[in-house]
């Protein structure tokens, strides 16, 4: 088992290296085209239809 | 009984509670606001948590929590789980546990998802934890405890505790705990109250109850008095003979809400303050082969197309972020790149396999890793009175659980300094926030994790490059995003079960009994056991590894090695029996080796419940395997019908023996879907290489057994009181391949040596 | 704008005739019991009704629901909140493992039993073979669907006690 977690272990650091680390990997290129908030948003009947997930709290 | 998606945050008096608490010591209690009792069970910093600490548990300081119970004013009792559950049961089973010892009415009982945030951290330290209290009762409940969760599931815990089961122990150690000593103190209340000695009073469905002098109350009457009664941190824990709720069949909390609609996975995320119409979605595309990069991208098409915000190249992958996933993957779709060129020498499958054969060849009759040695293999072989020579193989495979990889992220500045909030299906979520936290230059705690259930994960959410990605993006834009893989993305760019070749010199005695046994392969992940065939009494064993490159990057997959090592050793195991003259389920028998009652068990139910012994009809045979994994054991038989001259499969019988089952029916639903996952891989299972990238991209290439080819699946449970414990969600898996591969001998002469079948009698 | 009802709601709605439903519903109407899997038709988990009938809502645009009626699996239960048949037999049967795939399953059974009330089993294979579950409950299903139909009996919770060998 002790080997088992190691081997999972290294993979997972594996799987991360290049990503994490104190290194910050910005974008090589951003192309901004519009800002975000200008979907066209639904126009419901009468009650309009149930928003069903329930939103968890933000981060304090 | 009712699941609620997640615990809300909000509940502030439940925080500085365990604050308090957990300050204190491993358990603790405290009085809620309406006169809620509170008991949390967890370890507190500074244990020696071992190397993973840094990646599981954030800066010196942090509470490690692991599971809290309240009893409410309105009896109310709810279990705060800090598990993920992806289809095991876990939430169900430790709520179970928890109202057993609690003795709590179970129509009253709810379960809470815990978030991943600094005070329901699940720890690696819980190993700590454990010491304090003795084992007794305990190791008898182990089997049952492991016996409901998938391997995989303790893999996830593995990652994070560092070396044992926190679901056993968030379950034994904890959830029982905690149950048993708010009991206790409930008991102590009344006590005190009613002026009756602790030892008279009784309690039942959440009622405490003192029948001398007719006195009874519910729980919640005494909720806030117990608050203030003496913590028994190691309450005496039930006798088996005494459960009312584990070992039964209790329904899942989690299924109503799956039923309708309502169950919350990460793919449906929303973010509090952020109106749905608001927010912005992120289509991906990496570099189709491993470790490239993308050099240059032409996007122009992509700008002017419907919804679109922002159009990133982030190195390993390109970003598109658009109103919708659907405008954000259209515009993806019309943007053209330039790859970085790979440097492995592996382009294609075939490439790929002569790396592996290459290895064992060049590993000789002495080279590569001894895995196991008994005896003088090499000898024994040359002596044999009948020789066996055959090699097997295995492809690469993806999870494809059936979610897509997903994950929402928000990165933003707030006067306490930059923060993050993820939402993601994971079974890690530990893990995924330190990688959050890595790729953001940012401290841990910084880092919020929501996991709401996750849709199959199967070994794939155990990794956090989706993670990383998400937060990169989000960070670039400023805004929260909604990354969604598509299928073909979750095909291509994922990590995999490896491929494999595996070959074998075997040798009988005259009596046909399997005396040499030499084995070298190439890929050994974990389990180290999965590639010895120990269960079997074979006089001269050698196993080797030999090394050989990788192509795409290795993930655990339900069952690990036992996926590729079950239909290696269990097919060839068959080819012996039958070079014997033996029936195979019987030459099993004869060969298994010491301290194999359970393995004979598996064996003799599986023969009885499957009829073995009664020959079918012409072209339709039986086949079967036995594999210990997880600490089960489990013999499978398939019956096929070969008669069309390809494989109809007709039955599947298991006989599965993890010690002791506390959810009979949950371990069902997990033993038969392990087998229609092990059966997938049988049949049609396989991941190519085409220069370089993984060539199947979606279900109509990459299938998946479906309805009408599921055979009827009966299984039976053995509860042999063993410790420890096995698992329940991947032992199944890996007996699947080889039963099928050895019915379909059976049924026509066709011996398989080369997964997948079905491509096999096109 | 295009004008519909879903779940019994009229519903009009200003957005791209050729995104598919699946998207519509899930990101404009935030009803996000409709899963997304595969995006090609493969894999089932997408099943909405059209006017009655299944269909892979990811490969349907928007426009073909032009003064039809969506139902989803929120539509499913009554109005009352009821659960239906099906759902019911789900919940005795206990059918899902994740239960990502569990809403496709959901309609298309329920399209099954309302066209053919007794089902048999080829008739289950050939309405059910368009939905995977990658966690294999495909026996469950079965299982709930006979259930549902009347032709099984529902195991009860005690039932399922039953003690192991
Ligand atoms: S997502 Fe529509 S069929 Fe798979
Ligand atoms: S229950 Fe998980 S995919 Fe069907």
């Amino acid at each position: 088992m002790r080997k088992f977690i190691a081997a999972i272990t290294a993979v997972s650091a594996l799987s991360l290296a290049g990503c994490s680390g104190s290194e910050v990997q910005e974008p090589v290129e951003q192309i901004v085209v519009a800002e975000p908030g200008k979907a066209a948003s639904a126009t419901s009947g009468e009650t309009g239809p149930e928003q069903i997930a329930e939103p968890e709290q933000p981060a304090e | 009984m009712s699941e609620q998606e997640t615990a809300k945050p909000t509940a502030k008096t439940e925080r500085s509670a365990a604050a308090k608490w957990s300050r204190r010591g491993f358990i603790g209690a405290g009085v809620l606001a309406g006169g809620a009792l509170l008991i949390g069970v967890g370890v507190r910093p500074g244990n020696p948590v071992g190397k993973l600490k840094a990646k599981v548990a954030g800066g010196a300081g942090e509470e490690l929590v692991n599971s809290w119970v309240k009893v409410g004013a309105d009896n109310v009792v709810t279990a705060i789980i800090p598990h993920c559950e992806m289809g095991q049961g876990a939430h169900s089973v430790l709520a179970q546990m928890l109202a057993d010892e609690l003795d709590a009415d179970w129509s009253k009982v709810e379960v809470m998802q815990a978030p991943a945030d600094g005070s329901y951290i699940v720890s690696d330290a819980a190993r700590m934890f454990v010491a304090p209290f003795t084992m007794n009762a305990a190791d008898w409940i182990e089997p049952t405890w492991d016996g409901l969760f998938t391997q995989i599931g303790r893999l996830a815990d593995v990652m994070i505790t560092g070396g044992s089961s926190s679901i056993r122990t968030t379950g034994q150690y904890q959830m029982r705990i905690a149950g048993a000593a708010a009991r206790k103190m409930l008991i102590g209340a009344a006590a005190d109250e009613w002026g009756v000695p602790t030892s008279e009073i009784t309690t039942r469905n959440s009622t405490l109850i003192h029948s001398g002098s007719g006195k009874s109350a519910p729980y919640s009457d005494f909720a806030a008095a117990a608050a203030n009664q003496p913590m028994d941190s190691s309450p005496a824990l039930k006798d088996p003979k005494d459960y009312r709720l584990m070992g039964k069949s209790k329904r899942r909390t989690d299924i109503p809400a799956k039923v309708m609609g309502k169950a919350d996975f990460g793919i449906d995320a929303n973010i509090p303050g952020v109106e749905l119409s608001d927010l912005s979605y992120a289509a991906v595309r990496r570099a189709p082969v491993p470790g490239t990069k993308v050099t240059s991208m032409d996007a122009e098409a992509a700008k002017d197309m419907p919804g679109v915000q922002q159009i990133l190249n982030m190195g390993s992958f390109i970003a598109v972020v658009a109103d919708g996933y659907w405008n954000a993957q259209q515009a993806l779709n019309t943007i053209t790149a330039e790859y970085s060129a790979s440097e492995s020498p592996i382009k294609t499958t075939a490439d790929q396999f002569a790396a592996f054969r290459d290895a064992i060849d060049a590993a000789g009759d002495d080279g590569g890793e001894q895995a196991a040695s008994k005896g003088d293999a090499a000898s024994a072989f040359a002596d044999a009175a009948t020789k066996l020579e055959a090699e097997y193989s295995a492809p690469f495979l993806a999870h494809a659980p059936m979610e897509p990889v997903n994950c929402t992220a928000w990165v933003r500045d707030t006067d306490d300094g930059a923060k993050c909030d993820i939402w993601t299906s994971t079974q890690v979520p530990l893990m995924a926030r330190s990688a959050a936290a890595g790729a953001l230059g940012m401290d841990d705690e910084d880092v919020t994790v929501h996991h709401p259930f996750l849709g199959g994960a199967f070994g794939r959410r155990l990794e956090n490059d989706y993670v990383t990605m998400a937060v990169r993006v989000a960070k670039a834009t400023g805004y929260p995003i909604k990354m969604i893989w598509s299928r073909e993305e979750d095909t291509q760019k994922a990590l995999y079960r490896p491929a494999d070749v595996s070959r074998f010199k075997g040798g009988l005695d005259a009596g046909g009994r399997l005396v040499a046994y030499n084995n070298i392969f190439t890929q050994r992940h974990d389990p180290a056991e999965a590639s010895v065939p120990g269960i079997y009494d074979i006089a001269n064993t050698s196993v080797r590894v030999a090394e050989a490159p990788l192509h795409l990057p290795f993930s655990a997959w339900r069952s690990v090695d036992h996926s590729q090592q079950g239909f290696f050793i269990e097919s060839f195991i068959d080819e012996a029996a039958n070079a014997a003259g033996a029936d195979p389920l019987e030459y099993r028998l004869s060969m298994l080796g010491a301290n194999t009652a359970r393995h004979k068990g598996v064996l003799e139910k599986v023969a009885e419940i499957s009829n073995w012994s009664t020959p079918r009809g012409e072209g339709i045979g039986l086949g079967v395997a036995i594999i210990e994994s997880f600490g089960t054991v489990g013999a499978e038989v398939i019956e096929v019908d070969m008669t069309s001259g390809r494989p109809k499969m007709l039955n599947v019988w298991a006989a599965m023996d993890a010690g002791y089952v506390m959810n009979p029916d949950g371990f069902r639903n997990q033993i038969e879907g392990g087998i229609v996952f092990g059966l997938t891989a049988a049949m049609y299972g396989e991941i190519e290489l085409e220069d370089g990238a993984v060539k199947q991209s979606n279900f109509h290439d990459y299938q998946m057994l479906r309805m009408d080819e599921t055979p009827a699946i009966e299984v039976a449970i053995i509860n042999s009181g063993t410790v420890p414990i096995g698992g329940a969600g991947e032992p199944s898996t890996s007996p699947a391949a080889p039963a099928l591969a050895n019915a379909i001998f059976a049924a026509s002469g066709k011996r398989l040596r080369e997964m997948p079948f079905a491509k096999q009698f096109a | 704008m295009i004008e519909f009802t879903i779940n019994g709601q009229a519903t009009s709605l200003d957005a791209d005739p050729n995104m598919p439903i699946l998207w519509i519903v899930r990101e404009k109407l935030g009803m996000t019991g409709t899963k997304f899997g595969c995006g090609i038709a493969a894999c089932g988990a997408c099943t909405v009704h059209l006017d009655g009938e299944p269909v892979r809502s990811c490969s349907t645009p928007l426009s073909a629901a032009e003064g039809r009626a969506i139902t989803t699996i929120e539509g499913v239960a009554g109005e009352d909140g009821a659960l239906s048949a099906v759902q019911q037999a789900w919940i005795s049967e206990q059918v899902p493992q994740c239960g990502y795939c569990q809403s496709g399953q959901i309609m298309s059974a329920t399209a099954l039993l309302r066209d053919n009330p007794e089902p048999s089993d080829e008739d289950i294979d050939a309405a059910m073979s368009g939905n995977i579950c990658r966690c294999g409950t495909y026996k469950r299903i079965r299982q709930a669907i006979k259930v549902a139909a009347g032709l099984e009996t529902a195991q009860s919770e005690d039932e399922a006690q039953e003690s192991a060998a």
